[in-house]
């Protein structure tokens, strides 16, 4: 049995119809697999899931471990609640980023089941397909990132988002990538800096890397050709490829509550594009 | 960023019963910008004025406002873009030739790629007088791709910090369509398009000559600022270019923000009515090569004040 898809944009996201999550085995995970490798997002509406549902279907991808998540409030560490409500200060995901790209294995696919989307509407979520931006860079700028190397610190939105300093002696992931690294199963090559935890480059000045960081960063955002937006709707899980993809969780719906709860399966280490 | 919004249910007075005659159903497509109209022939309301009236309401209200299944002749389209005003003709693109001011956005399979597309604009700074609004409709078009993105505008003045707000008040810039447009032109082309058509100089913060809303009026086309080298805000001429620059660059880029766009997607005969003092919006070329055929009727507007 084919998967029954619907396109979301040519380069990005699909609409899966006609499968109950609880119901994967391993021949229909690898199809899944095979599609979110082409597809990068993938959206499963209507669907029933418990949490211990929820992470055994996680558990079919990736090293088949789950990431245990330290700012967990739901009682499961390997469940994250995102919750955001009328006395947020700020909500999670916002602005664009890679989920943990600080480690040297970052997650390799993320599944998050919206049970409560804001009443009022809003609250989308943007992906972009970072394979596709890199393939959209001109060549010359393709020929020196190429040679680049970028830091990623799990503590860099502690100190610019939440404003607080790590206490002495906590260590948070801190991991230098290449800035143009190779998909762990497809081979496509990946521009892999984000915002969210990409401090600056090695190998080249402190100021011509916040520059360059900058125009790599904005060519993302300014590039709906390589974006997708999902609406969602109660029940709709997306699962999506975060090696390959950076997302954008739009707060468009303050004072309503939006909530949900994401799984992660962790990925390899992510390796150099030749 | 908390933001105020409407909520569906409080939205909004014009939905009727559907069992009247010629009732309008609205359904928001996202909490900033953008609605989707339905069960209305936009040939019927060319000639309606109720229909026309509460048209025009919902466009102030919403900014841009979609329609499905618009399977009119191209006489009727002009007709009904008409009653907003004269429609104008584009110097690049093409009209048709039996209805002038009908603008053919059309692409096919010997289409260059990415040519045009892919950038927020306004349509139409580079003129004295930009554009009221955009008629727009979907002749044919590829199964998946060429999404449609518009911007809220007002939204994105509304949102920006006090400190930006001060800085910005009484700040003049340059639209040039010679930057633009004649980017890819040969030299001498280019300068023959830039002595036709001298750039447009507008206020960065348009005030809207409906409601009265101020409006973030800098896009893709505004070149410069004409008025930023003051005492106040030049100390050196460092500065200037820094500084200058540095605004014109954040200010762009505040149509790119999510929280302030709708992102559409179109089917044959989906027709898209713009207010174009208030919204940007951005043509998305992802689906080079295909057919894809579109009609526009531009409406001439105003002065921006």
């Amino acid at each position: 049995m084919d998967l029954e898809l619907e396109q979301l944009t040519p380069v990005i996201g699909s609409e899966v119809h006609g499968i109950d999550l609880n119901q994967v085995d391993a021949t229909l995970a690898a199809k899944i697999k095979t599609t979110l490798n082409e597809r990068l997002v993938l959206v499963f509406r209507d669907q029933s899931l418990t949490r211990e549902a929820h992470k055994r279907f996680a558990r079919l991808f990736g090293t088949g471990q789950l990431q245990r998540h330290p700012l967990s409030r739901s009682g499961d560490p390997e469940i994250l609640d995102v919750k955001t409500d009328k006395d947020s200060k700020f909500t999670a995901g916002e602005g664009w980023h890679t989920d943990v790209s600080c480690e040297a294995a970052p997650i390799s696919a993320s599944m998050l089941y919206l049970t409560q989307p804001p009443e009022g509407g809003g609250g989308d979520t943007l992906f972009a397909n970072m394979a596709e931006a890199y393939a959209r860079l001109s060549e010359p700028v393709k020929a020196l990132v190429h040679t680049l190397k970028a830091v990623h610190d799990g503590a860099l939105p502690w100190k610019t988002i939440y404003g607080i300093d790590p206490k002495p002696g906590t260590t948070y992931p801190r991991y230098e990538h290449l800035v143009v690294i190779r998909h762990p199963d497809t081979g496509r090559e990946v521009l892999f800096v984000n915002r969210g935890f990409t401090t600056h480059l090695t190998g080249v000045s402190a100021q011509e890397g916040r520059f360059l960081l900058e125009m790599l960063f904005n060519h993302i955002e300014a590039s709906p050709q390589i974006h997708c937006r999902v609406q969602w709707r109660p029940n709709t899980l997306v699962m999506w490829d975060n090696v390959a993809t950076q997302h954008h969780a739009v707060w468009d719906y303050f004072p309503h509550s939006r909530y949900g709860e994401r799984v992660s399966s962790l990925g390899v280490e992510l390796s150099a594009a030749a | 960023m908390p933001q105020t919004i409407q909520r569906k249910s409080e939205t909004p007075a014009v939905v009727r019963a559907s069992t009247l005659q010629n009732s309008i159903k609205v359904e928001q497509l996202t909490c900033s910008i953008g609605a989707e109209l339905s069960n209305v022939s936009l040939a019927v309301a060319a000639v309606d004025e109720t229909l026309l009236a509460e048209i025009r309401s919902l466009l102030l209200k919403h900014r841009v406002l979609f329609f499905r299944n618009q399977d009119i002749t191209r006489a009727e389209h002009v007709a009904f873009a008409r009653r907003f005003g004269e429609l104008e003709d584009h110097p690049v693109a093409g009209s048709d030739p039996d209805h002038p001011g009908l603008v053919r956005i059309y692409k096919s399979l010997d289409s260059k790629k990415e040519h045009y597309e892919n950038a927020f604009h306004c349509d139409a700074t580079w003129r004295d007088c930009p554009p009221f609004g955009c008629v727009l409709r979907c002749v044919e078009t590829p199964e998946v791709g060429g999404d449609t993105i518009w911007v809220n505008m007002v939204a994105a003045y509304e949102k920006l910090p006090d400190s930006i707000k001060a800085r910005i008040e009484g700040l003049r810039a340059k639209h040039s369509i010679e930057h633009t447009f004649g980017a890819a032109m040969p030299l001498e082309a280019r300068a023959k398009l830039a002595a036709q058509y001298p750039a447009a100089e507008h206020p960065v913060v348009r005030t809207h000559p409906e409601t009265g809303e101020k409006i973030l009026f800098v896009c893709g086309f505004a070149s410069h600022f004409v008025n930023y080298h003051t005492p106040q805000n030049v100390r050196y001429g460092q500065d200037f270019a820094i500084e200058a620059n540095n605004l014109m660059n954040y200010l762009i880029s505040q149509a790119e923000i999510p929280e302030y766009q709708v992102r559409f997607r179109w089917r044959r005969n989906s027709v898209a009515f713009w207010d174009n003092r208030c919204t940007q919006h951005y043509a998305v070329q992802d689906y080079w090569p295909a057919v894809r055929q579109m009609e526009r009727a531009g409406i001439i507007g105003d002065k921006p004040y």
